[in-house]
């Protein structure tokens, strides 16, 4: 693997940090610069492909929402935050405070957060550097759930109130218990802390002026559809972070000019979401950067096939068997990312801490395997022994891997008898509108949300969940799914989605595919800095340093 | 002059009616609805309808359109549905950035395209004339998102080299901001200048056979005063009104190169909003092309009477 980390060599830093005991005292942080014996620098200048939002409010904003929540994760902080650093494996997030010093759980409804005193808002007007406030965390939660355009309103549809305490302590109280809420407080899709003042002033936080947070970074400078810059922030709470006094973004939407620009060492970073550095252009990039550190690791990004299982002839388990048997899942990977990747269970390989081999789901496992002989005799055990006709909605989303894919699944279904055609949707809102909320005829094959925890995955075969593309109606699951969000024993609620996975797998509502692998890749000069999944790239950069 | 400057002028309200009516319904009409796409995959019902009074989405269509003339009329082009951000001030920093591109395109087409033309028609059927032409077809058939990959990546893969892709604004540096339209621009002016080559052989080459033309030879003119000072301009006349054509089609072709070259040009932003069925953008920037070609045609007829001091309005 040359100069990448292997996750083994990841997983044996990350013992050594907990063995050396380096959890950051009093501010709450993994100071994973000290684990790796290197003096953290200040300073520098790094460049990477970003976003630019069509909206910056992140409680209001709609498709490709995760541009918003990158710039946040510069600028903003949230109550928790998802660990980050070489200690974290790719994959796993471990929850930490973030402007929460400490938090409480008195009783199964109740969560009580103390925070940081000395928490100051960025320095620019209306907000002028003020100090951050428990008023401000009230704020912002009933501000996210006001919002009609918020569409991650469902994280905190169980939130009952947001009561201030006194200046520092909060109290939340929910409707019925409800096991993701940390989880939810703490992704970096949605809870930023947003100021009041901002708000008001500009009417919403739309506007590249109203991004005002207490982040590690400040948001200097956006120029529309070209870069937008970020400098440090010294009145950053954490004493001394961030390292990096600036970094810019750059919109670039072609991969030809990414790779370009990563190739030509105008960019010092590629992240691994939308693959700066592609799969099938890693042997350019290597040989081109041979220094470049590296990091492979599963993508969440996760690809089903979606099926009317309310009608015939989805409506028969022995039909979805069989479909689930004609693909050749590992055919598909090698022909669309170099053979590497991971089969899904129904919550994606890549939570590793939720996920479970997919060789290991009991008798549903079966169903993986690739077995046209067993799926022509499932079809005729269901009376369908000549095969039916069916349509697969899709929408390319600007892949040609997810084009490859679909066209061959066509192929592997026509195979044993089922002769389907793709019902191609003209643009990515035709298709977002109508076959991804489950409006088809009778089939759907596409990417899912890649969210960063079992809940929202599960969610798709809950009845009253938009995103029920399959329309699955199992009174069974649906007391599974509804009883993992209600327990908050975390080895209980594992063996509930374990259950259900393995349940799943034998029910095949949703034929899941394989995900890539995907990487992050970076300049050496960028040191203590570990990729993982999400969009948090400005938590990931925080305690990183520029060595150059 | 003035008289028909009037005129055209006039004719050109209705036009423009015309042509307001049909952006304003067409973008509707594409499959895909903004507010099922602005929320995304886990909206509720009820947050639809609400979403769709509060962005005026809930009216009848005819009483839209004449809400967003009479703004127009203002000159307000509304607000884009995404970004909240007036489409007038979008379109002050974008609409520079694509005539910059155009114009040096048209500039290199230009350049590339009368010279090479004018050579090809004087030298008709011999080596240069048949180069010329299979540059000419070559020039045509190359797709231009193709040849801007290839000069993006290759250089990167050889040599680590790439040209700037980064958009410089001109207050930043001046140098570096002209400096990365230059190979956009000469890719983009590829094809038109293709195009403008041969209709300025062809034209050129019907204007040597005339008579005047051969008493000019026969009165022992040097070939340069014969060619381009009695030859050109009279061709040159059809060549102008092509190029008004080409600079709608350069127009349109910015998108491609603004986007592979990280210019954030009007191009770009029309292919994004008409992405994202922001109905508002598509409405605005199509509204400004048209004025814009319509604008370029006008003054393409006012260069016929500089070209040729016969022609009377």
């Amino acid at each position: 693997m040359g100069d990448d980390f292997s996750r083994r060599e990841v997983l044996k830093l990350g013992g050594t940090v907990l063995a050396l005991g380096t959890v950051g005292a009093g501010v709450g942080l993994l100071r994973p610069g000290s684990a790796i014996a290197a003096t953290p620098k200040r300073g520098g200048t790094l460049r990477f492909r970003g976003y630019d939002p069509d909206t910056f409010d992140i409680h209001m904003r709609g498709g490709n929402s995760y541009k918003p929540q990158i710039v946040h994760s510069f600028t903003h902080s949230r109550l928790l935050k998802y660990k980050a650093g070489p200690s974290v494996q790719p994959g796993t997030f471990p929850i930490e405070g973030d402007l929460a010093e400490s938090w409480t759980q008195p009783n199964e409804v109740t969560y009580l957060f103390k925070l940081r005193e000395g928490v100051r808002w960025h320095n620019k007007p209306p907000v002028n550097g003020r100090e951050l406030t428990a008023e401000d965390v009230k704020y912002t939660f009933e501000r996210f759930l006001a919002s009609k355009e918020n569409a991650n309103r469902y994280m905190m549809v169980d939130l009952d109130k947001v009561e201030v305490l006194d200046k520092y302590r909060v109290k939340f109280t929910l409707k019925k218990p409800f096991a993701w809420f940390l989880d939810y407080v703490a992704t970096p899709m949605a809870l930023a802390i947003v100021a009041r003042e901002a708000a008001e002033k500009f009417g919403d936080l739309r506007k590249a002026e109203a991004v005002i947070g207490t982040g590690p970074w400040i948001l200097e400078k956006h120029d529309i559809k070209s870069r937008i810059v970020y400098v440090r922030n010294p009145d950053y709470f954490l004493s001394g972070l961030p390292y990096i006094d600036r970094i810019e973004a750059y919109e670039m939407e072609d991969k030809s000019t990414r790779l370009a620009a990563f190739l030509s060492g105008q960019l010092d970073l590629g992240p691994e979401f939308v693959g700066t550095v592609l799969m099938n252009t890693l042997k350019e990039v290597k040989e081109r950067r041979p220094n470049l550190k590296m990091v492979e690791f599963t993508s969440n990004v996760m690809t089903h096939i979606g099926m009317r299982t309310d009608k015939p002839p989805f409506n028969d388990v022995r039909v979805r068997r069989a479909i689930s048997l004609a693909i050749d899942r590992q055919a598909i990977l090698k022909a669309t990312n170099e053979g590497r990747g991971e089969l899904n269970p129904p919550v994606p390989a890549a939570l590793k801490e939720w996920s479970i081999p997919w060789n290991q789901l009991g008798e549903g496992a079966r169903y993986y395997e690739y077995n046209p002989a067993e799926a022509k005799r499932l079809l005729a055990e269901a009376g369908y022994g000549k095969g039916f006709e069916a349509t697969i909605d899709f929408f390319h989303y600007g892949s040609q891997e997810l084009q490859d894919a679909a066209q061959m699944i066509i192929k592997y279904l026509g195979d044993v008898g089922i002769k389907a055609t793709l019902n191609q949707k003209p643009s990515y809102a035709a298709y977002i509108s109508t076959s991804y909320l489950g409006k088809f005829e009778s089939m759907v094959y596409g990417p899912q949300l890649p969210a960063l925890d079992p809940d929202n995955f599960l969610g798709q075969y809950h009845p009253a969940n938009a995103k029920n593309q399959s329309h699955v109606n199992d009174p069974a699951v649906t007391d599974q799914v509804e009883r993992q969000r209600a327990t908050l024993d975390v080895a209980k609620r594992k063996k509930i989605i374990h259950d259900l996975q393995r349940h799943l797998a034998t029910q095949q509502y949703y034929v899941q595919l394989a995900s890539g692998i995907t990487n992050g890749a970076w300049d050496p000069a960028l040191k203590n800095y570990m990729p993982n999944l999400g969009f948090d790239y400005g938590g990931r950069l925080m305690a990183a340093w520029w060595d150059k | 002059m003035r008289r028909y400057l009037l005129k055209r002028l006039l004719a050109a309200i209705p036009s423009l009616l015309i042509a307001s009516l049909i952006v304003f319904t067409l973008p509707r009409l594409i499959p895909g609805d903004v507010v099922d796409l602005m929320l995304e995959e886990n909206a509720y019902a009820k947050d639809r309808d609400e979403l769709r009074a509060k962005l005026g989405l809930d009216q009848p269509i005819y009483l839209q359109y004449f809400v967003w003339l009479g703004q127009v009329l203002r000159g307000d082009l509304g607000e884009s549905l995404w970004t909240g951000r007036p489409i007038v001030q979008e379109l002050a920093y974008r609409i520079p950035v694509s005539l910059e591109l155009g114009g040096v395109a048209v500039f290199f087409a230009v350049l590339m395209a009368i010279p090479i033309g004018v050579l090809s028609a004087t030298r008709q059927d011999t080596v240069k004339d048949y180069a010329a032409r299979s540059a000419a077809i070559l020039g045509l058939s190359v797709p231009g998102f193709w040849l801007a990959t290839l000069v993006i990546v290759l250089p990167a893969i050889w040599w680590g080299w790439s040209p700037p892709i980064i958009f410089t604004t001109f207050s930043t540096d001046p140098w570096a901001h002209i400096a990365q339209f230059l190979l956009p621009g000469f890719l983009l002016g590829i094809a038109s200048a293709a195009a403008i080559m041969r209709l300025t052989r062809a034209q050129l080459l019907e204007v040597l056979r005339q008579d005047y033309i051969r008493t000019a030879w026969a009165k022992g003119l040097r070939e340069r005063i014969v060619v381009l000072k009695h030859s050109l301009k009279n061709a040159l006349i059809p060549v102008v009104t092509v190029l008004g054509i080409q600079v709608a089609q350069v127009l349109s072709g910015t998108v491609v190169f603004e986007t592979i070259f990280g210019l954030p040009g009007m191009g770009r932003f029309l292919f994004e909003a008409i992405s994202q069925r922001d109905y508002s953008v598509v409405q605005g920037v199509n509204l400004v092309v048209v004025t814009v070609v319509v604008g370029i045609n006008l003054l393409v007829d006012m260069l016929y009477a500089v070209l040729d001091p016969r022609i009377r309005y």
